[in-house]
């Protein structure tokens, strides 16, 4: 990481901010402090009718993205609370994320901004600063959805990464996001949450969540009828 | 030995972790326990299953978290086996009888494992 500094002369510098702070390393989610989103999200009028109407012919075994091994994108990769740990790895230029749930990947670049003409994708195109200690995130280019959790095109998501010290953490070290959502087809206000991951890399091993490998194993075996949640 | 069933309600279900999918088809007000023989255990992702069959002839469906988490918090493949006779409490499926949703087992070997020590 390149710290910007203040030089006077020729040998004397002084830093003008903080070294950015290294997120690298295993994080897990904390349930007690992490924030939920409403059970009743803000949907904009039209979201409003058209999610009464999915209601009525919602079947939970069928219509579940997760329990179709769809995979998490982008915001609920970063809002789940379950436990299920998060590696980051960072280097100057990005900041890759190793979801174990759905062995998701995500990327933050660090340098540049979003290709105007980006694909949309499930996870968004992610581009960070450093303000200080703190790294903002803002994803764009995230895949509509008009399942689950709903989004538009317009989605814009700002994410605010800090990490918090001291004793009165659990293991001494917390990842702390602020989560914005902005979409204002979907949503008729943003929605702020706020997430807590406590430090992991000691404790934890990522996993391996292959999700349909057993799926599949039942339907080569003949099994279908053990396919669990038919 | 007739059918083991207890319904309680639970005092403190502050709210559902986000979990990789719904689970709002089990009634997290209630909890149910039983006690029979594994006659089937998927140990596996995206969940877990295991069939119980009590004494009466009667099954229960045992819907739980996924392999991933469950050998993070010390179960093995071999944790549960078929005719192993085991206890079981969950919260019960809201419309389907005899369907529920793992929160504690008591494994053949005497060992409990509670979900609430998962932190999720």
């Amino acid at each position: 990481m390149k710290m910007r500094t203040l030089c006077l002369g020729l040998l004397f510098c002084v830093p003008l901010f903080a070294a950015p702070p290294d997120f690298s390393g295993v994080w897990m989610p904390e349930t007690k402090r992490t924030e939920r989103l409403p059970r009743s999200l803000p949907y904009t009028a039209s979201v409003q009718a058209e999610v009464d109407l999915a209601r009525k012919t919602y079947d939970e075994h069928l219509d579940d993205d997760g329990r179709n091994c769809l995979p998490y994108g982008m915001p609920q990769a970063m809002l789940g609370t379950a436990a299920y740990p998060l590696e980051i790895i960072q280097k100057a230029d990005r900041i890759t994320m190793l979801f174990e749930l759905h062995m998701g990947v995500r990327r933050i670049y660090l340098n540049g901004t979003a290709p105007i003409d980006a694909m949309p994708t499930r996870m968004g195109y992610s581009v960070g600063h450093w303000e200080g200690t703190t790294l903002v995130v803002e994803t764009t280019a995230i895949s509509p959805q008009s399942t689950g959790f709903r989004r538009s095109a317009r989605m814009r998501i700002v994410e605010r990464f800090e990490i918090l010290t001291g004793p009165q953490e659990p293991k001494g070290k917390t990842l702390r996001v602020q989560i914005t959502i902005d979409d204002p087809t979907t949503y008729s206000k943003p929605l702020t949450v706020m997430k807590y991951h406590t430090f992991g890399t000691d404790e934890f091993k990522m996993g391996e969540y292959f999700c349909s490998e057993d799926l599949w194993q039942q339907v080569y075996s003949g099994n279908e009828s053990r396919i669990p949640w038919r | 030995m007739k059918k083991q069933l207890f319904a309680f309600l639970l005092l403190a279900v502050a709210g559902v972790a986000w979990a990789h999918h719904s689970v709002s088809n089990f009634d997290f007000d209630k909890s149910v326990t039983v006690t029979g023989k594994v006659t089937y255990f998927s140990f596996t992702n995206p969940h877990s299953f295991i069939d119980v069959k009590l004494k009466d002839a009667s099954s229960w469906k045992v819907f739980a978290t996924s392999k991933v988490v469950l050998q993070r918090y010390g179960w093995t493949p071999s944790s549960v086996k078929v005719d192993d006779t085991i206890t079981v409490t969950g919260h019960p499926d809201k419309l389907k009888p005899n369907e529920m949703y793992l929160t504690k087992i008591k494994f053949a070997n005497g060992t409990e494992w509670l979900r609430s020590s998962v932190d999720n």
